[in-house]
């Protein structure tokens, strides 16, 4: 008996066959080991180059930091010749690039200032430029940060109109350049926008909106009654950071927000630009809340402390859930003593699992 | 025809055709991985992590740490753990009722003071003993936990009772864990719209003959000896490349329990680990996916492919065989427990792909690939098969694999290179072309073990001997 | 007047550098936690200029360590992107003497270190 059908059919190869396509791999195998040391030889010496460079630069970009114009407006920053030397490769041109970059991001004043004056001086907006009209989309993307950085306002009709390209990431870059350049009047992109905005891009968009001033209440109103959940989102998390309280009464509403995030940031919201209207607007919303937003208002009204809310969150004591237990517990201990009477007086707080609740209620509040 | 050429016939199309199914998915695999590391790696090249470190929106992580008779080694672990650039973090380490002085050296090391502390018992688990908080406000990011022995899946799911936090991170309490792994692990929670990310893994690297100073590690070496080296190799191309490619059509089952990330609501939802297999971290991953599946809620369970998590990996056979002898347990119980996704349409790309996938090819595979050996071995002893057949069958299933390997090195030095020096290099090559005749077969021999193991309805960890990450032998009890 | 200057960032350690030599202070660099760390015992700096997040020991820690050590009670100014309120309220409570965030001015800091060490 052989085994007749390994030798039959032509599905399976003959042992030649099957030993040329050995040798082929082995062959394959022997090229790519050849490859990755040349390649690592090659890293190397383009690491050393790099860092070499980086030493040409230092001298001019020091210079550069501590450039004082003397009154003279048109007063150039003065290069070191090494830097002269290298400018002639378009590798040391985009290393300065990065390294101008790096430092405008770190350093203010005049120091920054100055930054952008070498920027400017030697040209380098051509570089980033470039990289905006390139189709690989990482490259457009690096372009767009570099002018928003440098303050390439000049570009900023070519940069807005990223903020519609195909790739997510380039319209969130061009997004975040439009802010960076503008500041607040850069977010005007939120009032037709119909794509969600990550979550990341919302923490990118509220750190740059920080260190800016001329946020315009009126349109973060507009934005909270928008279609577009992220953006109302956006927007609430605006109200909370720049603390507008005078659009407290358009942001309760969204308590009643069909989306559950949009709820719950409504409550995070409401803690930081909180009424004396606000912890009835949470009072009748909590019963329709999900747990994880039930235990934001708990957390809210604990701040707001007001001691009219004591009876409802001795209510809450009973629930079912042990978190919202504690949570009203929490939120009792800091309404003051009005608070700790209600839990004294509370008839199953010797029990468990009450008495462990609120030891460690108490606690917190004292460490 | 006579049943036993039906049966020769079955047996031989059926190896063929399983060898070359197999050998395409490798092939598959690169091309995926390429695709995937490539966006994520040009993703990265422009973003700053460094604005979720300081942004008070970043979501908050606890990381989640059982320790077990790791008095030798906790009080260094536990520092490069507190050491990780998060803001809104707490680390919780659970002492699984370690009969060392595990407890007693962090309460020294940290001045640690038992607090009242509520604990919820959103997943049922063990008692807890205590928790302890430090009066140093230098640690006031560590947590305690002092609990009665119960396994890891017990120790993480009072970890996860404990935690205050929205997401959790499970990690080894002897990993080594890279300053910056929270802020990348954070990211992918963010960056999608549209699906919720339940889960997300992290790459595990080779920590064996690394220079680690205080629990930190301060320059990476290639591994001194064979074992620990081709466990690199492997994890390379499980790693790099394996992962990468699932978790980009979204399909990957596995994320390693030396460190994951997780939704903590999912997470308690599905209920937490289970203790009823040694394949916790797999069957938890298998769970939420399901979960999530049958609710119709669209998700995703992501990878990054950054070295985080630095391990040591075993360098005795004895370990290396109980730990491969584990997994493939925890991975039948897994299977197992959820065989319903199999070729379930309901389970769209996880029932289809990815379950069956992982149980012909992952599980089977050193089934297949034993008695497949085996039989052709005695079909040419027997003279029924030339040996010119055997050998060049051999040759090349061997090339390819090494092949492979090879190709993982590329994507390896071409990614993160971190082993850069020519001499590693080579000798990765070398490991590369000994592991198919050493490594392998004792995988293969562990992975039957634990087959027969499991029918045998052994269910234990093993005793798990470390050298300690400062080159001391800690007392196994071996 | 010897100055420990701790921070990961190339051009701003060699910022800094230029800025505080020029105005006739000795300096001692440190590009990680650790390497601060153990400069500070070696060194004995008049001020320490820490970042926060730094590669092997944070800012914080380096804190702490000082603040430790039997002697004079060196000044220590915070130079950090970390700037809410908590993070700054707990180096603070650590110790530290001054908290600058960045992107921070060069000139400014140099007033603030003088003043300090004024003081």
């Amino acid at each position: 008996m052989h085994l007749v059908f390994l030798y039959s059919t032509p599905l399976v190869p003959r042992p030649h066959l099957l030993l040329t396509a050995m040798a082929v791999m082995v062959g394959a195998l022997l090229l790519i080991t050849v490859f990755i040391l040349v390649y690592l030889v090659l890293r190397r010496k383009r690491e050393r180059k790099l860092d070499e460079w980086r030493d040409q630069l230092s001298g001019t970009l020091q210079r550069a930091i501590f450039f004082e114009d003397d009154g003279n407006a048109q007063a150039a920053i003065p290069l070191t010749f090494k830097t002269i030397r290298g400018l002639k490769h378009p590798g040391f041109r985009q290393l300065l690039v990065d390294e101008l970059v790096q430092g405008k991001k770190s350093l203010t004043g005049t120091a920054a200032t100055n930054l952008v004056l070498l920027f400017n001086q030697l040209g380098l907006s051509k570089l980033s430029l470039q990289k905006l009209n390139s189709r690989r989309w990482h490259i457009k993307a690096r372009g767009i940060q570099e002018l928003a950085v440098m303050e390439q306002r000049q570009l900023v009709t070519r940069i807005y109109r990223l903020t519609n390209a195909h790739h997510e990431l380039v319209r969130m870059e061009a997004q975040s350049a439009i802010v960076q350049l503008y500041g607040f009047e850069g977010l005007r992109f939120l009032d037709i926008i119909d794509t969600p905005i990550s979550e990341w891009q919302q923490i990118t968009l509220l750190r740059l909106l920080a260190r800016m001033p001329g946020i315009q209440p009126e349109k973060v109103a507009n934005w909270l009654s928008s279609s577009n959940d992220s953006v109302r989102i956006f927007a609430l998390k605006l109200v909370a950071e720049h603390h507008l309280r005078q659009l407290h009464d358009q942001t309760a509403p969204c308590l009643q927000h069909p989306h559950p995030p949009v709820r719950m940031q409504t409550v995070r919201c409401l803690k930081e630009i909180y009424t004396d209207r606000t912890s009835d607007a949470l009072i009748q919303a909590y019963d329709t809340q999900n747990i994880p937003c039930r235990l934001a208002i708990l957390d809210t009204l604990g701040s707001i402390g007001a001691p009219d809310n004591g009876a409802f969150l001795s209510q809450q004591l009973s629930e079912a859930e042990d978190m919202l237990k504690l949570g009203a517990a929490r939120a009792l201990i800091q309404m003051g003593d009005i608070g700790l009477k209600h839990l004294d007086e509370f008839p199953l707080s010797g029990e468990y699992p009450w008495n462990e609740i609120f030891q460690q209620a108490k606690t917190e509040q004292t460490a | 025809m006579s049943i036993t050429s039906i049966f020769s016939a079955f047996f031989e199309y059926g190896l063929w055709l399983y060898s070359i199914v197999l050998l395409l998915s490798y092939l598959l695999i690169a091309v995926f991985a390429i695709i995937e590391i490539r966006r994520y790696l040009r993703s990265a090249s422009f973003t700053d992590y460094s604005i979720l470190a300081s942004s008070p929106q970043a979501p908050g992580m606890s990381i989640l740490a059982p320790a077990y008779n790791e008095g030798a080694t906790i009080v260094d672990n536990v520092r490069s753990l507190l050491s990780i650039h998060y803001r809104n973090l707490e680390l919780i380490v659970i002492n699984d009722g370690s009969k060392d002085d595990c407890l007693q050296k962090l309460i020294d090391a940290y001045h640690l003071k038992k607090i009242d502390f509520f604990v919820k018992r959103s997943i049922p688990t063990k008692d807890v003993r205590g928790v302890y908080k430090s009066t140093n406000p230098v640690f006031h990011k560590l947590l305690v936990v002092d609990k009665v022995n119960g396994g890891k899946a017990d120790a993480l799911n009072v970890g996860i009772n404990v935690s205050s936090k929205e997401y959790i991170v499970c990690i080894d309490v002897d990993c080594i864990i890279e300053q910056d792994a929270l802020l990348k692990m954070a990211k992918p929670f963010l960056d999608t719209t549209g699906s919720r990310v339940i889960a997300s893994g992290g790459v595990v690297r080779v920590a064996n003959s690394c220079e680690i100073r205080n629990g930190r590690l301060v320059k990476v070496h290639l591994p001194d000896t064979f074992l620990p080296r081709a466990q690199t190799l492997e994890y390379i191309r499980a790693f790099l490349l394996g992962r990468m490619a699932w978790s980009r059509i979204n399909a990957l089952l596995l994320i390693s329990g030396a460190f994951g990330a997780f939704d903590k609501e999912i997470v308690i939802a599905c209920g937490g680990y289970n203790h009823a297999t040694v394949g916790e971290d797999m069957e938890l991953v298998v769970r939420m996916r399901r979960y999530m599946e049958e609710r119709n809620i669209p998700y995703k369970v992501t990878y990054i492919p950054d070295p985080l998590c630095w391990t040591e990996a075993p360098s005795s056979y004895k370990i290396l065989g109980r730990q491969r002898n584990r997994w493939t347990r925890g991975t039948i119980e897994t299977l197992g427990m959820h065989k319903k996704m199999c070729l379930n349409p309901n389970y769209h790309i996880l029932g289809m792909l990815s379950y069956p996938y992982w149980l012909l090819f992952e599980l089977m595979a050193p089934l297949v690939e034993f008695t497949g050996f085996i039989c052709m071995l005695i079909a040419a002893l027997l003279g029924y098969i030339d040996w010119a057949m055997f050998f060049s069958l051999l040759g090349f299933i061997l090339s390819f694999g090494i092949l492979y390997s090879i190709f993982a090195i590329l994507m390896e030095v071409l990614t993160y290179n971190q082993y850069n020096k020519s001499s590693d290099i080579l000798k990765l090559v070398l490991t590369a072309i000994l592991e198919p005749f050493i490594f392998h077969p004792f995988v293969v021999w562990s992975a039957i073990r634990g087959n027969i193991d499991l029918l045998r309805k052994k269910n234990s960890w093993g005793e798990m001997s470390r050298q300690g990450f400062a080159g001391k032998k800690t007392n196994a009890n071996a | 007047m010897k100055i420990l200057i701790a921070e990961d960032e190339p051009i701003l350690i060699r910022t800094i550098e230029v800025r505080l030599k020029k105005d006739g202070y000795e300096l001692c660099l440190a590009s990680d936690g650790q390497q601060a760390i153990d400069k500070i015992a070696d060194f004995s700096p008049d001020m320490i200029i820490t970042d926060i997040m730094m590669p092997y020991a944070s800012g914080l820690e380096i804190i702490s360590y000082t603040r430790q050590q039997p002697g004079k009670r060196t000044p220590i100014i915070i130079l950090s992107s970390m700037g809410q309120e908590d993070v700054v309220l707990e180096a603070f409570k650590l110790g530290a003497d001054d908290y600058i965030t960045k992107p921070f001015s060069p000139n400014e800091l140099s007033v603030r270190v003088r003043r300090l060490l004024a003081s």
